[in-house]
């Protein structure tokens, strides 16, 4: 929870860092250039769909970082790249009694994907934008046993679906976003909220280490 | 006749009074028990002490002062201040819990004898070292094959050491706790000032207790804390419970089931051993890679299951021998290898003549 409190700070110093960093930019610039690629980077609550994963890292969630960066294709159609990492402490299980015991295990996982996102974006600082998207992915995965070189590690693949609103934020500073766009091409900025259901097992391939999850995030958008 | 016996006598006066005031008058302390002089709270020291004199006088033992009577604390014992003729010898008690009031340290100790104007002491030093007080806090808790034991700082800056006593039973004295198994050492195990240790190596589903000591710097030990247990056991994380055992994947088959003791026998082999080396961690690595396989493919055969497991069980065997005493598995092939390359030889020494 922690992280995620810091991770969703650091979001708001970012955001809130350019928007005063450009507003006291002189050089503004109305004219917005034509679109050709996004930039994201949204953190959140990755919930895990298995529940031995729960007897072991517990239902809090693991804390996620995720990264994005898109390409426009035709219209609002993008060709989307993902990066992400996160990891979760728990104690282990003893399998004859099913209880906690007192070893400590990591869990990392990092998965990257590349698939297409459409946003509904229908005029010029369209102030809510909904999305949808999905991807083919891979992830590393690693778990370790702390204090010790117990190690388990591997790779899945998978499919990940994912929808989410986009709030311009444009419009609540014009001044600032001019001077974004004059400085750094960026034409639009967003900040929004996803849901992403993620399948990650060899499409249902049994006795593997099942990383299927759903991630609830917010971000931070940048469009160029 | 008068007047002449009158300056006799004053004569006799003058030198009897000169005679008493340059009488020589000497303290020595003769003996220190315990020899080191050191005690403890509840514990006493013996001083034995002499006094050489010409004539009588009183003594007085006490703690602190500069030497002069009464410039110190007189002892509380009876034997700490009397009086004396001649040489005369005695023992004087050092009480800590009534004469060593500052806590712990040195005091020094002077035996003061007077006799006339006369005076003369001799001192000692009594140090006061208490055990540091018991450790709380105490807590064992199960891993697997080990036992997280912490325990509560101490707080008592003088603290050098913390020592971890286990057992496989209850105790109640130091040497009840007699555990050897444990990685880290025969019990006690030093812990050095940390206030937590892991003990492992140990067996799962056996009970440990413990009990934690704290040794100051002077060497002194606290009574022993109070007792904790716990029971190692056989632990598993999610990719574990997922069916990732990071199996001794053809044991597995061939066995039938991951919980298989001859199975248990090889990861024990595997993590105590094995992956403790570079080597061990490579051929590991590389069994890893090229088993699952093969594994399949004896999971489906019934004769290559039963073939495998006749394979394997003498290398189950050896390696629980060679977890439980390491390196008897290596000093047994040394052996083997050395017998045999007798007998070759033999053979062909016999076989030339």
């Amino acid at each position: 929870m922690k992280r995620l409190v810091v991770a969703l700070a650091l979001l708001t110093i970012l955001c809130g860092g350019s928007l005063a960093w450009a507003e006291s930019t002189q050089d503004i610039h109305w004219q917005e250039s034509p679109l050709w690629g996004t930039w994201s980077f949204n953190a959140g609550l990755m919930f895990f769909n298995e529940e031995d994963y729960s007897d072991v890292y517990g239902d809090k969630g693991m804390v996620f970082y995720n990264m994005n960066a898109g390409l426009k294709l035709i219209a609002d159609l993008e060709l989307v790249g993902h990066i992400g990492y996160g990891f979760s402490e728990g104690r282990g299980i003893s399998p004859q009694e099913k209880s906690k015991t007192d070893e400590w295990y990591k869990l990392h996982i990092a998965p990257g994907g590349l698939g297409l996102a459409y946003r509904f974006k229908f005029w010029l600082d369209q102030p809510v934008v909904p999305y949808i998207g999905g991807a083919g992915l891979v992830s590393y995965w690693m778990e370790e046993r702390m204090e010790s070189s117990w190690k388990r590690r591997g790779y899945n693949y998978g499919a990940m679906g994912y929808g989410g609103l986009m709030i311009l934020l444009d419009n609540l500073e014009r001044r600032a976003s001019g001077a974004l766009e004059s400085t750094w091409g960026i034409n639009n900025t967003y900040i929004f909220y996803e849901y992403r259901y993620t399948s990650l097992n060899n499409f249902d391939e049994d006795e593997i280490v099942d990383l299927g999850s759903q991630f609830h995030s917010l971000g931070l958008m940048f469009e160029f | 006749m008068a007047k002449k016996l009158a300056l006799l006598f004053a004569a006799l006066a003058v030198l009897a009074f000169a005679g008493v005031a340059h009488a020589e008058i000497s303290v020595e302390i003769l003996a220190v028990s315990p020899t080191d002089g050191t005690i403890a709270e509840g514990e006493t020291a013996k001083i034995g002490w002499r006094i050489e004199a010409d004539g009588s006088g009183t003594y007085s033992v006490e703690v602190g002062g500069d030497g002069t009577e009464g410039s110190g604390d007189q002892i509380a014992a009876s034997d700490g201040s009397g009086s004396f003729g001649g040489t005369t010898t005695g023992t004087s008690t050092i009480s800590a819990d009534n004469d060593l009031e500052d806590g712990d340290g040195d005091y020094t100790i002077y035996v003061i004898a007077t006799s006339g104007t006369e005076t003369d002491y001799a001192t000692t030093t009594i140090t006061l070292d208490s055990p540091p007080d018991q450790v709380t806090g105490v807590l064992a808790r199960r891993g697997d094959q080990k036992i997280f034991v912490t325990w509560d700082e101490h707080e008592d800056p003088d603290i050098d050491y913390y020592l971890v006593y286990y057992a496989t039973h209850s105790g109640v004295d130091a040497s009840d706790y007699d555990g050897v198994q444990a990685s880290e050492g025969a019990s006690p195990v030093d812990a050095d000032l940390v206030t937590e240790l892991s003990l492992s190596g140990l067996t799962n589903e056996t009970t440990y207790f413990v009990r934690v000591s704290a040794v100051d710097e002077s060497g002194s030990e606290s009574p022993l804390s109070a007792e904790s247990s716990a029971t190692p056991t056989d632990t598993v994380g999610y990719a574990e419970m997922q069916g990732d055992e990071g199996n001794c994947f053809i044991a597995t088959a061939a066995y039938g089931s991951y919980d298989h003791r001859m199975v248990r026998n090889l990861r024990e082999l595997r993590d105590r051993v094995l992956l403790q080396s570079a080597p061990g961690r490579l051929f590991v690595r590389a069994y890893y890679a090229a088993s699952p396989p093969l594994a399949a493919w004896i999971a489906k055969h019934p004769v290559a299951r039963a073939s495998v497991r006749a394979a394997l069980q003498p290398v189950a065997i050896a390696s629980r021998c060679e977890v439980r005493f390491p390196g008897s598995v290596s000093l047994s092939m040394i052996t083997l290898l050395g017998l045999a390359w007798l007998a070759v030889r033999r053979r062909r020494h016999e076989e030339a003549k």
